[in-house]
């Protein structure tokens, strides 16, 4: 169980060693708006995807949802690659993840189990996949400072493995200590202060496996549960915004003063970043603290829910 | 960051809350409209819709009060 994991992690280390320099050579880069430095890598999420797949192919020997994961988590990374290195219509970005979506409501069996409920009566899966282009673009809204998506990251697939554990799902398990192992190598390059940025490549990437993952195993309620922040936080970026927009095109609610970050009272934007400051201003690593403290706080209510239903024999 | 818990938490009770309901009214939620179509399938987008209208309502809340206080 251990080897597939292990193996995402360290590809995705090595491949950093490599791809981080490579970035900064080719110009992949960009501003960070925290530190006033130029030139910091901008598509480090490649570091997870590639290690993530890796751990994913040696999983399909044995495990057949691997490869269907793979494939669409790829294949949604790669759009996220091709957006950070050329830029890709907004469109094309929320439709290709919904496209994706239908594709495998038709190839996999999908269920939609709702925690307390059970089985959703229409079985067809149709609204579980949805979670796909929607967890993958709420992922992509909520990437602020570094360090927060892979850890996020992290925390959201261990709830997932807890609660897959309970209901005895030891291929999931397998399948998302990959995804935390590929997140974790992804945090070593990105955790503050960042040698590289993760990137539409990573928010995509990240956002697409969780996502898939949780269709294919049933497991998408917990991922609302446990991810909360990122599902409050795109709703409140697509109510106030008026719709789903590319995060680059959002004017940031907050603005920036000597390092710290305050909230722009004159902004009819609303975001999870702007409501952390709205009681105090914060530095860029208090920010990733109390965004990182949300993310656990909803993942361990989670996992205490499913063991909750588990004790009470109702429905996880 | 009480304004983010709070906020946090407060969804994370209400959309709990929302699968228990669910649970409760299973037997309404399953009857058929028409077709494949069920009550439960319109309940679930109109909750959707309200749900995001929550937070939202609730984050302009706390927001207001934030920059009320800043004036």
């Amino acid at each position: 169980m251990l080897i597939e994991a292990a193996s995402a992690f360290l590809t995705g280390v090595l491949f950093g060693r490599w791809w981080v320099p490579y970035q900064k050579r080719r110009g992949i880069t960009s501003r960070d708006i925290y530190k006033g430095i130029d030139g910091v890598p901008r598509a480090g999420g490649l570091i997870a995807m590639v290690g993530a797949a890796v751990g994913y192919v040696l999983a399909s020997a044995s495990v057949a949802a691997a490869l269907p994961l793979l494939v669409v988590a790829v294949a949604v990374g790669l759009l996220g690659l091709l957006d950070d290195l050329r830029g890709v219509d907004e469109y094309a970005r929320v439709l290709f993840p919904v496209f994706l979506a239908f594709v495998l409501a038709r190839a996999a069996e999908v269920r939609l189990t709702i925690p307390m409920v059970g089985l959703f009566y229409g079985a067809t899966g149709w609204l579980a996949v949805l979670a796909i282009p929607v967890m993958t673009n709420a992922f992509n809204m909520l990437d602020p400072v570094n360090g927060f998506l892979p850890v996020a990251n992290v925390v959201v697939a261990a709830a997932l493995a807890a609660v897959a554990a309970l209901r005895g799902q030891i291929d999931a398990v397998r399948l998302l200590l990959v995804h935390i192992a590929a997140s974790l190598a992804l945090y070593l390059y990105n955790r503050y202060p960042a040698k590289t940025f993760n990137g539409n490549v990573g928010s995509y990437f990240l956002g697409a496996s969780l996502s898939t993952l949780a269709v294919l195993y049933d497991l998408v309620p917990y991922l609302i549960l446990a991810g909360l922040p990122f599902v409050v936080n795109g709703a409140l970026i697509i109510f106030s915004s008026g719709g789903i927009k590319g995060r680059e095109k959002i004017a940031r609610p907050t603005y920036l003063r000597n390092g710290v970050v305050y909230q722009d009272c004159s902004s009819p934007i609303v975001s999870l970043v702007r409501i952390v400051v709205a009681d105090k201003p914060m530095e860029e690593y208090h920010i990733f603290k109390a965004l990182s403290a949300t993310v656990l706080i909803s993942s361990a209510l989670t996992t205490a829910l499913a063991v909750l239903l588990k004790l009470l024999s109702l429905p996880i | 960051m009480k304004k983010a818990l709070l906020l946090l938490l407060s969804s994370y009770a209400v959309l709990t809350a929302l699968f228990a309901a669910a649970a409760v009214l299973l037997p309404i939620m399953k009857r058929r409209i028409f077709a494949g179509l069920a009550v439960g399938d319109v309940t679930l987008i109109i909750a959707i819709l309200l749900y995001g209208l929550f937070i939202y309502t609730t984050a302009l809340l706390l927001i207001r009060v934030s920059c009320k206080d800043r004036r």
